[in-house]
Formats: C-alpha cells, structure tokens, sequence
C-alpha cells in the first residue's frame, strides 16, 4: 500500500467581483488582424513603390538621354555643315586665282552662311593672315596675326581640320572657339588654311531651338570641361568649366550616353545626361534639376503611398470588424455566464459564431440547466429543512426555537410600535397520568388532537401556538392587552374542555383539560422577553395551583410570587 | 470593449492630410515687372521681351504682369516711373536705352530690385554697370555695340554703291548715344575715302528746315543716325522724300527703316534683345543666390532693301546676299 498522502485536488479561480486582467482577445485579435494586414499591404506597396521608382527614374534618364542626343545632333549637324562650307571654299580657291577679291568673296560667303562665325580669315603656307573678313570690326581696324607656332597649324599642317578651345578673339575682344580647315592644291599639296573664329553665341542659337522648359539646360562642353554653348546664353559667357573630375567621367564613357546627378554651377541638385560628340570631341549636355527629373517618380510614391496607407487602414478596419465578430459570441457567453453565475437562468446563450463557439455555447447551456436544477433541488431541501428546524416534529406546531425567534421579534416590534404584548403559556392538566393510562402513542395522539385545537382557535395571523416543551405549549399574541389575551386564553380552555378528549385518570375532569398562564406588558428596552416568560409561567403557575382548568393572567411584570390573579 | 471610432477618425484624419498634402498646388506668387521703355524706336524690344515671357509658360494678368511705362527720352519721366516701381516693390526692372536703364540704377540703388537692360550703349563706360564680367548690384543686360559695328555701315555703303563720295548726318551732339556713333563712323569714313557732312540739328524742325533750303545737295548719301530727331516721324518723312527726290542711298538704324526706302540697315535685332533679356529675366528671378551675369554684347544683322538699290540703281552681290538677309524681292 501506498502511504503517499494526496492533496486534495484545488482549482485556482479568479476572486469573484475582480476585474480580469491580461489582454483582451478583441484587441489581441484586432491588433493581429490589422497588424497583419496591414504589414502585408505595407510590404508589397513598398515592393511596388520602389520598382515604380526605379521604373519611373528610368524612364527619366531615357527621356534626358533622348533631348542630349537631339542637342548632340543638332551641334554635330552644324558643325559638319559648317565645316563642310570651309571645305568647299577651299577647294574653290585653290581651283581659281588667289586673289584678294576672292578671299574675300570666300570668307564673306561663309560668314554670311555661318552667323556664328565672328571673323574669316585665310592664311598662307607659312601660317600669315593673307585676307580676313569680320562681322563686326571694319576692314581697316582687323589685325593680322601670324599662326605658326599655334596647336591650330600643326594640326592644319597635317591636313586635319582644327577645332579649339575657348579663346578672346583679338579683333573683338568676345569669347571664340577657332575652326580651321587646310587647303590643299589639285596635287595635295598643303597651301594654307580657312580659319573661322565661331562665337560661342552661335552654339547657343543652336540649342535655343530645343525649345528647354524652364529649369532645363543643354550644353556642349569641349575635353577641357569648358562649356562652349549654353541654352542660357548668360552661362556661356560667365566662362563655366564642369568639374575636371565629371569631365573625365563624361569622356571616359563615349559608347552611349551616361546619366548622373550633380551639382551645377548654380548650385542646383541636377541630372544630367551626356553624349560625346567623338568627332569633336566635345560632349553635349542635357540636365533638369533632380525634383523634376524624379517628378513622376515621387508622384509615384506619394500615389503608392496614400494607396498603401488606405489599404493599410481598410485593412485595419477589417481586422477590427473581423475580431468584433469573433469575440462578440465570446463577449456574450461571458455575460450569459456572469448572469448564471448571480442565478440568472433567463438569458438566451448565443446559436452563432464559429463551431467552437457554438460548441461552448451548448456546453455551457447544458451547465447552466444543470445548474439550475441543481441548486432548485437545493432549495427546496434548504426550505425544508428550515422548515423543520422551526416546528415540532410531532404536532407540526412552531417549536421552541421558532417561538424563541418570534417573542424575540415582536418583543423589539413592540417596543419600537409601543404597543403590548402577551403571552399564553398552557399545560395539559395531569398528563403524564394520561400517557401512564393510555399509553404514550395515545399521549401523542393527544398532544396532536389539542395543537390542532390550538392551531384553530388562535386565528390571527400574527400569534403564534407553538409548543413549548412535553405537554406545554405557548401562545404569543402581539399588540394584544391582558383582557384580549384573557379571553383568547379562555377561549382555548373551552376549545380543549368541548373536545372532550377522554382522561379517566385526571383527577380535574373524565376529560382532558388545560390550565393557562396570561402575561402582558409593555415591553421596554430595559426589560427582556424572559421576563414575560417567566411572569406567564407564574400564572400558569398559580392557575394549576389554583386547581387547574383555568385561566390566571398576570398584568405586569412584577417580582416572583406576587401575582395579580383574576 | 475596445472603441474604435478614434482610430478610425485619426487615421481617416491623417489619410486625408497625406492626400491634401500630397495633391496640395505649388502656387506661386505672380510676379510684377516693370519696363521702362527708353524710346518708342524700341518698342519692338518690350515687346519681344514680354513674347518671350509668355513663350516660357508665364501667363500675363495671372502669372506676370508687366508695368510698362514710354519714356520718350523724357528722363524725368523715366525717373518717376523707377521711382514708383521701387516704392511698389516689383520683382524685377527691365529698361531700355541709356536713359532709362540710368534712371532704373538710380532708383534701385539701396534695394534688391533686380535689373535687366537692353540697347545700353557702353553700360560700364556711363556707370550703368561697374563690370562687363561680373556687374554686382543685381545690374545685367545687354549692350549695345553699336560702336563696335558701326564702321560696318560706312563699308557696307561703300561695298553697295562704290561712287559715294560724301554722305551727310544730321546729328544731335547733346545725345548720349552720339558720342559712341561718331568716332567709329569717322574712322571707317576715313578708312574708305568717304567724306562725313556732320551737321548739328537737334530738331525735326530744324532737320527739315535744313533739307528745304538744299536745293542742290552737296552730299551723295544719308546716314540716319541713333538719334531722336531724324527718328520723328516729320523729319525721317522729310529725310526719305529729300532722298527720293535726290536718288540719295539712306543708311537706316533699323529693319523698320527699310520699308520707308532706305536701303540698309546693319542693326542690332532689337525682337531678339528682348528675348534675350527676357532669358536673363527669367533665370535671375529664379536664382536664389542672385549670381551675377555677365554683359552680352549684342550682334548686328545686315538687312539689304532690294527695291531701294533696284531704284537707285545699285547691284547687290552674292557676298553681301550670303552676308545679310535682303528684302522685298520682286
């Protein structure tokens, strides 16, 4: 046999009337739900978001890329057309006469069909101005400078066409790039050159036509970085050079255009697009500041994000209305179970919600019919044994602790009303010579049949007949004086004496009779219901002392022994 | 029980910023330009000026307005205008011709009113800028240089009709832009073997007062030069019908000279002055930093009368037609 002693098996419940605590399942779920949701229509809106972004910014530098490749053509067109004009003119010269009137008939024709250029000249084969034509400066104010010793003739030497940097033109003093092609003779022979010195305004007629929103700018930089035509004809002559480091980056990529964003001269955030002109090698330039360039793509993501932030918040909306779904059975069981608990069977548990739910519904259902059968049973048997525990198993009348009770309480009932109270106490005469006669079940018999009696003569509702021990029984009879409880009393003794309950033994009657003890007072607070008792008691006393079958009442609460028989 | 109500209000509440803040306009002010127009010769400049406004997405009445004041070579008139452009704080000044880019500089002295100008003859020589580079005081333009071409004419009239000898130019010598025109023609004339009758008449009156009394012209052509005087509608009539009557070549200041008979003009174009100013314009109300911005020099174009030299009897040739652009062709 095991000696290992078992604990008696406890459940730890909540103390009851306690508010519960910990997280609210509504709130668990809720957050859960549009948590969720929302992190889900966060996440693939951003996925989203950024593709669109990247998506939009590509489109961006495609759409810069092809404005850059239009300024690129329409320099590169001009360039070779002009070019072009300087190698007919050559060959002109060198098929006619050289001479001045014809040089001058040649560098007027280009210049007139090429605005840019600020002055023509031609030069002999040992690099001296032999003829020079200006836009500007009269004839007789021109200089004529020797080129010998320049980039520009060795180049032209070589019978390569000559572009330069930026330099001050020495007859009108604007910012020039120098152009100059050779010319040669029938047999190829290197005789001279053409040279055009090309104002950096003429580029920037060419890229006015691009027709540039505001913002925009388009440019052609040579390989120094120097810009030699601006869109803005200002940013041409305030002498700009692009950074050395972004100039070697546009020219170190010449397949296909590149894309970066910077800042330019004017302190802008830009991106800029470049195409390398290789046959100049110069670069055309288009930029738009960043907040344009990304203009669609921000809108992208704005349009994404108010699309996300609304999902998001539908999504919260449906995540509460999803959890208020769930949880409001569960919210309902709950109250129906609080009401079960304060005994309240009425409430209609809930037919709906999920299975789990429903399922817990009938498990409870089925509880709370139990439990009320349960605890219906109970208090009938509660009632019954109250019942009991007030009345005297053999005559069914009140017993002596229900009688204790009810003096009790009508005694304080009359102080409080000042009103009287008294008090019957009775006795069968010779009784216990009736049980030795007849026998004890007889004797019961007896003291049922006279209870009866009692019960019936004694008709208000408020006495009470109660039985007071063995033969003995008492009556209290509340707002009622000594002359109503003396005729009550007597009422009683005739009762009993006309039911004529055979006693051959009693020494009083043939038949069974009963003395009586009245008592009355009006109770006070300094007295107790003892005291009528025992005042009741006396009477009765007196009346078996008196001869029995009679009724002795007692006025007052007076000292033992001094009763006021009547 | 949880209430959601307040959620669902302060989200709808912060939805509906994001979106006012996201769709919210970027209006902007409307910007206010005053123009001084120094003479009406010019009017083609102002009015370019404004095209070009337009051209660029600028609505006027509703994006822009221009506040343009005639000056008529009034400088009181012009000072007054500035004056009140500053005291009404416009966004920007743009003025023609010395006198009224003179007057706007004088007025916006002290203020951050920036000014563009345009047939301004030697800008950094009269004070109207302190450098061609980089000018400071919110002060840039374009200038006029006319003294650098204007030689050109004397040779372009010579290369057009090789016989003149001697051509006459009504001048008025108080005349800010006279001083710039005359040493540069000198030279030219000097240059080509042509004699300058230069006669001081400051006048419309005077101007044809003197054509009547020349019965017999001493001179075989006209220089019109940029002065107000011969530029009055009374005198320049008088100039071109003496010139008719006279078969005499007349040197014009501008393309619209040429369809009152004179028979070139190399002028600046005064239509893409104003678009270039109104380039700078545009970049500088729009530049925060107000950088300063070089001088632009403006360029001259030929423009040849056909019916002129037809009528006189004069050939143009193919480098002149190749150098300019040449009109009414029958």
């Amino acid at each position: 046999m095991s000696n290992i002693s078992q604990t008696p098996h406890e459940t730890k419940l909540p103390r009851p009337g306690a508010p519960p605590r910990g997280l609210s399942l509504r709130v668990l779920l809720a957050v859960s739900f549009a948590g969720l949701i929302s992190l889900s229509a966060l996440i693939s809106g951003g996925i989203l978001t950024w593709h669109n972004f990247l998506s939009e910014r590509e489109t961006a530098i495609h759409s810069l890329a092809f404005r850059a490749e239009g300024a690129a053509m329409e320099i590169s067109n001009l360039m070779s057309a002009m070019v072009s004009t300087m190698q007919t003119t050559t060959h002109f010269l060198h098929d006619g006469a050289a001479e001045d009137k014809n040089f001058t008939h040649a560098l007027t024709h280009i210049l007139g069909k090429f605005k840019g250029f600020q002055t023509g000249s031609i030069l002999n084969a040992s690099g001296r101005e032999v003829a020079k034509v200006s836009r500007i400066v009269t004839t007789n104010e021109l200089t004529f400078v020797d080129y010998l010793d320049t980039p520009m003739w060795s180049t032209v030497q070589k019978g390569k066409t000559y572009l330069g940097s930026v330099s001050i033109s020495k007859d009108t003093s604007a910012p020039v790039v120098l152009v100059a092609v050779p010319i040669k003779d029938n047999l190829g022979q290197f005789k001279g050159a053409i040279v055009g010195e090309l104002s950096l305004r003429f580029l920037w007629g060419a890229l006015s036509k691009l027709q540039l929103s505001t913002g925009h700018a388009a440019y052609v930089i040579n390989h120094n970085g120097r810009v030699l035509g601006h869109s803005l004809l200002v940013q041409v002559l305030r002498g700009i050079q692009l950074d050395e480091g972004l100039t070697k980056d546009i020219f170190s990529q010449r397949s296909a255009y590149t894309a970066r964003e910077t800042v330019n001269i004017d302190d802008q955030n830009v991106l800029l697009v470049s195409v390398v002109l290789d046959e100049y090698d110069w670069a055309a330039i288009y930029e738009i500041p960043v907040t344009e360039a990304y203009l669609p793509a921000f809108r992208s993501v704005v349009i994404s994000a108010i699309v996300m932030l609304i999902s998001a918040f539908f999504a919260a909306v449906i995540g509460i209305v999803i959890a208020k779904h769930l949880t409001r059975p569960l919210q309902h069981l709950s109250e129906t179970a609080s009401r079960i608990a304060k005994e309240d069977f009425s409430s209609k548990l809930p037919d709906h919600g999920t299975l789990e739910i429903q399922s817990l519904s009938m498990a409870l259902g089925a509880m709370a019919a139990r439990l009320e059968t349960v605890l219906s049973d109970l208090s009938k048997a509660k009632e019954k044994a109250e019942r009991q525990s007030l009345q005297d198993g053999l005559t069914g009348l009140a017993n002596r602790r229900r009688f204790d009770q009810y003096l009790d309480r009508e005694w304080h009932r009359a102080v409080r009303a000042q009103t009287k109270l008294s008090l019957i106490l009775m006795d069968i005469d010779h009784f216990k010579l009736f049980n030795d006669h007849y026998g004890h079940s007889a004797g019961d018999e007896c003291l049922k049949q006279v209870s009866i009696i009692l019960s019936e003569v004694v008709g208000r509702g408020t006495d009470l007949v109660a039985r007071y021990g063995g033969e003995e029984f008492v009556c209290v009879l509340p707002d009622t004086d000594s002359k109503g409880a003396k005729l009550i009393a007597e009422n009683l003794r005739t009762a009993v004496t006309c039911a004529a309950i055979a006693h051959e033994t009693s020494k009083v009657a043939d038949y069974v009779t009963m003395s009586f003890g009245v008592a009355t007072v009006p109770p006070r607070n300094d007295t107790s219901p003892l005291e009528l008792i025992e005042t009741a008691d006396q009477a009765l006393y007196q009346a078996k002392a008196d001869g029995r079958n009679r009724v002795v009442v007692s006025d007052a609460i007076n000292p033992i022994g001094n009763i006021v028989a009547r | 029980m949880l209430n959601t109500k307040p959620f669902v209000q302060a989200v709808g509440a912060a939805l509906i910023s994001v979106l006012l803040a996201s769709c919210g306009g970027d209006e902007a002010k409307p910007l206010r330009v005053g123009i001084v127009l120094g003479v009406n010769t010019f009017k083609n400049t102002t009015e370019s000026f404004k095209q070009a406004f337009v051209e660029r997405g600028y609505i006027e009445g509703q994006t822009i307005f221009f506040d343009e004041v005639e000056g008529n070579a009034n400088q009181a008139l012009m000072n007054e205008a500035c004056q009140r452009f500053v005291r009404e704080k416009v966004d920007l000044v743009f003025a023609t011709t010395n006198g009224g880019a003179g007057a706007c500089k004088a007025a916006l002295k002290g203020t951050d009113i920036p000014m563009v100008f345009a047939v301004v003859m030697a800008p950094l020589e009269s004070g109207i800028v302190d450098s061609l580079e980089a000018p400071s005081g919110n002060v840039t333009g374009i200038r006029n240089g006319l003294s650098d071409f204007v030689g050109k004419r004397i040779e372009i009239l010579t290369h057009l009709a090789p016989d003149v000898t001697r051509v006459w130019i009504p001048i008025t010598s108080s005349y800010p832009t006279t001083k710039h025109f005359l040493p540069p023609v000198q030279r030219a004339a000097a240059h080509n073997g042509v004699a300058l009758d230069i006669v001081e008449l400051d006048t419309p009156m005077k101007i044809i007062d003197y054509l009547n009394a020349q019965t017999s012209p001493s001179f075989d052509a006209i220089m019109l030069p940029p002065n107000p005087a011969p530029q009055a509608s009374d005198a320049f009539a008088a100039i071109m019908n003496f010139a008719r009557e006279h078969a005499l070549p007349v040197i014009g200041n501008s393309v619209n000279n040429l369809k009152h008979g004179c028979l070139f003009s190399y002028h600046i174009d005064n239509n893409e002055e104003g678009r270039i100013a109104a380039m700078i314009a545009a970049k500088i109300l729009t530049d925060e930093k107000r950088i300063p911005y070089p001088i632009i020099n403006s360029e001259p174009v030929l423009h040849v009368n056909s019916q002129a030299a037809q009528r006189l009897g004069l050939t143009i040739g193919d480098d002149l037609r190749a150098f300019g652009e040449v009109l009414y062709e029958q």
